[in-house]
């Protein structure tokens, strides 16, 4: 029981940190940059380094509205079991691919 | 013959005459230099067997593929290859001129440090170990003091400058510029945030192009410049806006002296014109289409025929022509756009028009990126917390480029130390003192600057103020990684260089100076890699990618040329080719370009507007070759105001703007507008180890008033005001 109720508030945490995100997206970019090329990044590239390997993925892999979409359900993804970041830090990525996504004013290919 | 003359034969008699004349008219150079015959022709040394190596050219950004011709351990001549197809199997004079760039007697040879004032030019020479030790000292106590944002990195456009970029990244500064903020910024703006990228123009197979503010038959792009010509013989309508009567003007069937800084009002009232017609874009392909037609209706022809020159039928007959050819047909996006300070807006008037034309992604229009394949290696970079939260120039500029910023708004910031200092300075093959608009400003700058760094192959004027110079390794002595490329619709390419010959004097590849500099800075893991196993990774999934590179000395990828996004969505906001511009409505700039009259430079005030000859890249003007075609340059100026100011031609004259002046000679040219005056880049070198050019004409830099485009924060060299005096 006590264990549900610690998975419940940080659940509850996550999906208000998500939501805030969403409305405000002032995470810090360059910090983004950073966790993003820590934790997404060497299973991600081109030529992944690092495993599970998935698809290429750099900002501009998403259109802005993509990667919002996938940070409304960032627990869904398949590798997020494998994060190492807390969820706090989940703006910084949000706000550095979202600010480099393919439709933004200056979109950023390499991650 | 005459009695009691000494016979002697046509060969020497035209060199003595012609020496003769030389030293008769002053000219301490080319005429002279010409007749030497080279040191090495004279000698007894067998010749030895010729030996040919790929390499690519590094005479300015096109990077022509070229094969270097050896003799006994020394470059002989470079031809082009004519596997490149890029530059359509040519190289031009600049890329000839590349032998003597390599053995050029001005070359840096050996790391030096600064001894004496900055810019007074006394300097000790200091061995590697000892420069390298110093430098990272330096960066480190910055570092410690100020944050690793405390150090500013300007890494150049060169095949090693991801090396540096990559450097300061683990560094951990993102203060990071380059050249382009002086140079294309507004025009990539504007096309980004029209059609969601950058295009290529495929001016090859257009029927119809508008060239305004854009000189490619003397400011190469290849393949654009050979192209133009090409199509020009296919039957390609060419029409040329300029001020001045420049090389692309005299291939164009029109060439229209246009006032400086109108150029929208002659796009607005061409789109004013085009909407009216049967044929234009389909409105559903685009965003804001029925505002545009609203907001052109209030820039009819005659009005832009009173604003720009351009005669109200002229306006509207090119209308009917470029329509009539379209989707065939484009405006030439250009590349230096650094003009205005609404030149984002200028060239947004420019891709507009294009949007009405139909062109995107189709033969003889603008072209997508295409696929070159080339990955770029992973590297991991830190995270200091006590680092600020942005660049130093952020929020200064609506549209500023976030990887890149503004030199100029950058160099404020660093003398106002607002919103933070910066202390060190970081280059690698970067001039801003020959380049930015006002020196003076840049040497100011310096006086906050603790520790200044620079790496180039010759002492340039901006070396001259360094601290610490190391001399790098010329293109030709080089291993380069492999670089993509684009060329129009002629390829999606990539070259790579081997070492033609070995590294002169004690000179290195700035990937070289990186490393050394990593391990003694606590990160050499970082770089821990040769250029081999950087460019196996690099063409990884590219079968075979290096052996043709080796084979051929150039790569192709066969990737789509036409129709790439074939119904997917445009990488803009609304996924379509944007006329009415979402997020500049919210930044406060306009969505939709508005024309704004610039100064009249008033009597006896001119305006002047800068560019580059065939034979010179910017301010990479100091080669003994290229010299004997151009040794200073001058200011050009219709006769009309040179008579009116009893200004005659090769006076020496003095041109002066609220920035500054300087001194060079005057040109009368009949095919300039009248008050507007020209002059080069490049020269008026304040470094005397730039011996060809060193104060020899005038140097931009000196004149220009710094200000900028309010959109991207690309400079604005054309709104300087100058005035015009006969000094001897």
């Amino acid at each position: 029981m006590k264990r549900l109720i610690i998975v419940f508030m940080a659940a509850a945490i996550f999906i208000t940190q998500v939501g805030i995100s969403l409305a405000m997206l002032d995470g810090n970019p360059r910090q983004g940059r950073f966790l993003f090329r820590q934790e997404c990044r060497p299973c991600h590239m081109e030529n992944p380094q690092r495993e599970p390997a998935g698809e290429y993925l750099g900002p501009d892999a998403k259109r802005q509205a993509e990667w919002n979409e996938v940070f409304e359900n960032v627990q869904a993804l398949p590798c997020y079991e494998h994060w190492e970041v807390s969820e706090e830090l989940l703006i910084h990525i949000h706000t550095y691919l979202h600010q480099g996504a393919a439709d933004s004013p200056t979109p950023e290919r390499c991650g | 013959m005459q009695e009691g003359k000494t016979p002697i034969s046509r060969r020497r008699f035209l060199k003595t005459s012609l020496a003769a004349a030389a030293i008769g008219a002053g000219l301490q150079g080319p005429l002279v230099r010409t007749l030497v015959p080279e040191a090495e022709a004279a000698g007894s040394r067998p010749a030895g067997e010729v030996t040919s190596h790929f390499t690519a050219c590094d005479m300015c950004f096109n990077r022509c593929s070229m094969i270097a011709l050896k003799q006994n351990g020394v470059i002989k001549k470079l031809d082009p290859n004519p596997k490149c197809l890029k530059s359509r199997g040519m190289i031009c004079a600049r890329g000839n001129a590349a032998v003597k760039h390599i053995y050029s007697p001005d070359r840096l040879k050996y790391p030096l440090r600064r001894t004496g004032r900055r810019g007074e030019g006394k300097w000790e020479r200091i061995s590697w170990e000892e420069a390298l030790d110093y430098t990272a000292e330096q960066l480190l106590e910055i570092a410690e003091k100020h944050t690793r944002c405390g150090v500013m990195f300007t890494p150049g456009v060169d095949s090693q400058s991801r090396f540096v970029q990559q450097f300061a990244d683990v560094f951990g500064s993102y203060n990071i510029t380059n050249h382009e903020s002086l140079c294309l910024l507004s025009r990539n703006r504007a096309y980004l945030d029209t059609f969601g990228e950058m295009p290529y123009p495929d001016v090859l197979h257009s029927r119809y192009i508008i060239i305004v503010g854009a000189n490619p038959l003397e400011a190469f792009i290849t393949p654009d410049t050979i192209d133009l010509i090409e199509a020009r013989k296919q039957g390609c309508k060419i029409v040329v806006l300029d001020p001045r009567f420049t090389k692309t003007a005299a291939l164009a069937h029109e060439w229209y002296k246009i006032k400086p800084g109108t150029d929208m009002a002659f796009f607005l009232a061409l789109c004013h014109e085009i909407v009216k017609g049967e044929r234009y874009c389909c409105p559903e392909k685009t965003f804001g289409y029925e505002q545009f037609v609203e907001h052109v209706a209030k820039y009819p022809p005659e009005w832009a025929e009173k604003e720009c020159g351009i005669p109200a039928e002229d306006i509207r007959r090119i209308a009917e022509e470029i329509t009539e050819a379209a989707p065939r047909a484009m405006v030439y996006p250009g590349r230096r756009t650094s003009d205005y300070e609404d030149s984002t807006q200028i060239r947004r008037a420019m891709a507009i028009t294009n949007v009405l034309l139909d062109n995107w992604d189709r033969p003889g229009g603008l072209l997508a990126a295409r696929e070159v394949g080339v990955k770029s290696p992973y590297y991991d970079i830190p995270w200091y917390d006590d680092n600020p939260f942005d660049r130093v120039e952020a929020g200064k500029a609506t549209g500023l480029f976030d990887a890149i910023g503004s030199f100029q708004l950058m160099r404020e910031s660093v003398i106002s130390e607002e919103p933070y200092p910066i202390r060190g300075w970081f280059s690698f093959k970067t001039n801003f003192m020959q380049t930015a608009p006002n020196r003076q400003k840049t040497i100011r700058m310096l006086e906050n600057i603790d520790f200044f760094v620079n790496i180039d192959i010759f002492m340039s004027d901006t070396a001259w103020f360094a601290d610490v110079v190391l001399p790098g390794n010329s293109f030709l002595e080089r291993k380069d990684p492999v670089h993509p490329l684009q060329g129009s619709s002629a390829c999606a390419c990539a070259f790579m260089r081997e070492p033609v010959v070995e590294d002169m004097f004690e000179s290195r590849p700035p990937l070289w100076i990186v490393q050394e500099l990593s391990k003694r800075m606590g990160f050499g893991h970082s770089f821990d890699f040769t250029i081999d196993e950087y460019r196996e990774k690099q063409v990884e999934g590219l079968d075979g990618a290096l052996e043709i590179l080796r084979k051929d000395g150039i790569y192709f990828n066969p990737s789509k040329v036409y129709g790439i996004y074939a119904g997917s969505p445009l990488k803009t906001l609304s996924g379509v080719k944007e006329i009415y511009n979402q997020r500049y409505e919210r930044s406060g700039d306009d969505p939709m370009p508005v024309y704004r009259r610039p100064d009249n430079p008033g009597k006896d005030k001119f305006r002047l507007v800068v560019g580059r000859t065939a034979i010179f890249t910017q301010s990479r003007t100091n080669n003994e070759l290229l010299t004997e075609f151009m040794d200073e340059n001058t200011l050009h100026m219709h006769p009309e105001p040179a008579s009116r100011l009893g200004l005659g031609h090769g006076d020496l004259v003095e041109v002066e703007s609220e920035t500054g002046k300087d001194r060079l000679r005057l040109e009368i040219d009949e095919g300039i507008e009248s008050q507007t005056v020209y002059m080069a880049t490049g020269f008026g070198s304040l470094s005397p180890q730039m011996s060809l050019i060193y104060k020899k004409g005038a140097s931009i830099a000196e004149i220009l008033k710094d200000t900028h485009d309010k959109i991207s924060g690309n400079a604005a060299m054309h709104e300087t005001l100058v005035s015009v005096r006969k000094v001897s």
